[in-house]
């Protein structure tokens, strides 16, 4: 019964999940590797994953399930807005331009930062209210003809971000790989069912 | 010896920490065309290179990224940029932030006087008489030897990889 009613949840995985995407797990060595072959410009301290297939699971029902996309919370915690390659230069680069009022439909940053650990060290995050603004971008191991475009967008969204920061804006980056992770811990059979069910799920 | 060694190595970090975390700075400058001509001209370098950029042209957009990272790379000893832009004197902070979204320090130029119509052509013709303006669109450039006699004109027929080949050549 458990298996089934975790194979419902991946076989409703949200449509923001980046179709035609496969999925395959990840580990903090393939992320550096990833990183480093692409010249992503990402510092470590801010890399974070997915800290189980639970915090996956609750993860995947949500529309923060998505890359490449920026989430934006504000000093509470609340939901402000996302941020796409249609966006992001207007608003990361001038924050007059983000929005200002809270979105009470979204989870809040305490919904995502709950489920996710450092990359490589597996320290939690805990929101401690600090930042003006937090700035969770999502990303993934992306390869195919997408990924010169992605990697590019991403490199953009973290030097803008970076530059704020320099020029003393108060806040927090957190760059979230939702890839599937070797650490969960799961057995053969279920990495198995768990890839089979999210590649489907990716393809459609 | 070996207290020196150390020293050197201590200036060498705090020195690549304080470039790390220096603050990005955008330079847009507003002035008037013959004001540009006259920075241009007064200029003392063995070049001085006029790009012409237009922030929502996608041959500028193509261009600017691999300008940007020759003149990063560049010791910036024998050549002066002007980065001359059709933006709006009220448009500067919209320009500005195009210019922190992608990093672009380079020295920007609005021009006060920007003619209604036909920006392009006039402030070419303006800034180079013999040059052929109708040859050149944005992303093309000049360069200008310090006795400002024009060594270089690009047109929009040159590649991409020819325009960033002849700026290899003097921004350096």
């Amino acid at each position: 019964m458990k298996k089934i009613t975790y194979l419902f949840y991946l076989l409703t995985l949200s449509v923001f999940s980046q179709s035609q995407y496969v999925y395959n797990f990840k580990n903090s060595d393939s992320l550096d590797s990833y990183i480093q072959k692409n010249n992503l410009v990402f510092h470590p301290e801010d890399i974070y994953i997915t800290k189980d297939f639970e915090s996956f699971k609750a993860h995947t029902q949500t529309s923060f399930f998505a890359s490449p996309i920026i989430f934006v919370f504000n000093k509470e915690g609340k939901y402000l807005e996302s941020i796409d390659n249609i966006s992001s230069e207007r608003k990361l680069s001038n924050f007059k331009r983000i929005r200002k009022k809270t979105d009470k439909d979204q989870p809040s940053l305490e919904f995502l930062t709950e489920k996710i650990a450092h990359y490589n060290s597996g320290e939690v995050f805990e929101d401690k209210h600090l930042y003006t603004y937090t700035f969770v971008i999502n990303w993934m191991l992306v390869s195919g003809e997408q990924k010169p475009i992605i990697i590019k967008l991403l490199n953009e969204w973290y030097g803008v971000l970076l530059r704020q920061k320099r020029a003393g804006e108060n806040i927090k980056i957190i760059l979230l790989n939702i890839d599937v992770q070797d650490h969960w811990g799961l057995s053969q059979t279920w990495r198995g069912y768990v890839l089979e069910n999210l590649n489907r799920s990716s393809d459609k | 010896m070996r207290c020196f060694i150390i020293i050197i190595t201590l200036f060498t970090f705090y020195n690549s920490m304080i470039a790390q975390n220096e603050a990005f700075q955008t330079h847009v400058n507003i002035l008037q065309l013959d004001e540009l001509k006259n920075k241009i001209f007064e200029s003392r370098e063995p070049y001085k290179i006029v790009f012409i950029f237009n922030q929502f042209c996608s041959a500028s957009r193509d261009v600017f990224p691999e300008l940007d990272e020759l003149y990063k790379k560049a010791h910036k000893e024998n050549f002066e940029l002007f980065v001359v832009t059709n933006t709006k004197e009220k448009n500067k902070e919209e320009l500005e932030d195009h210019l922190f979204y992608y990093g672009y320090g380079e020295p920007f130029y609005i021009l006060k006087d920007k003619p209604l119509l036909g920006f392009l052509k006039k402030t070419i013709q303006s800034i180079c008489e013999s040059c052929n303006a109708n040859e050149m669109g944005y992303s093309s450039f000049m360069v200008f030897n310090e006795n400002n006699e024009v060594l270089e004109q690009t047109n929009y027929n040159q590649t991409k990889e020819e325009i960033i080949s002849t700026l290899k050549k003097y921004i350096q």
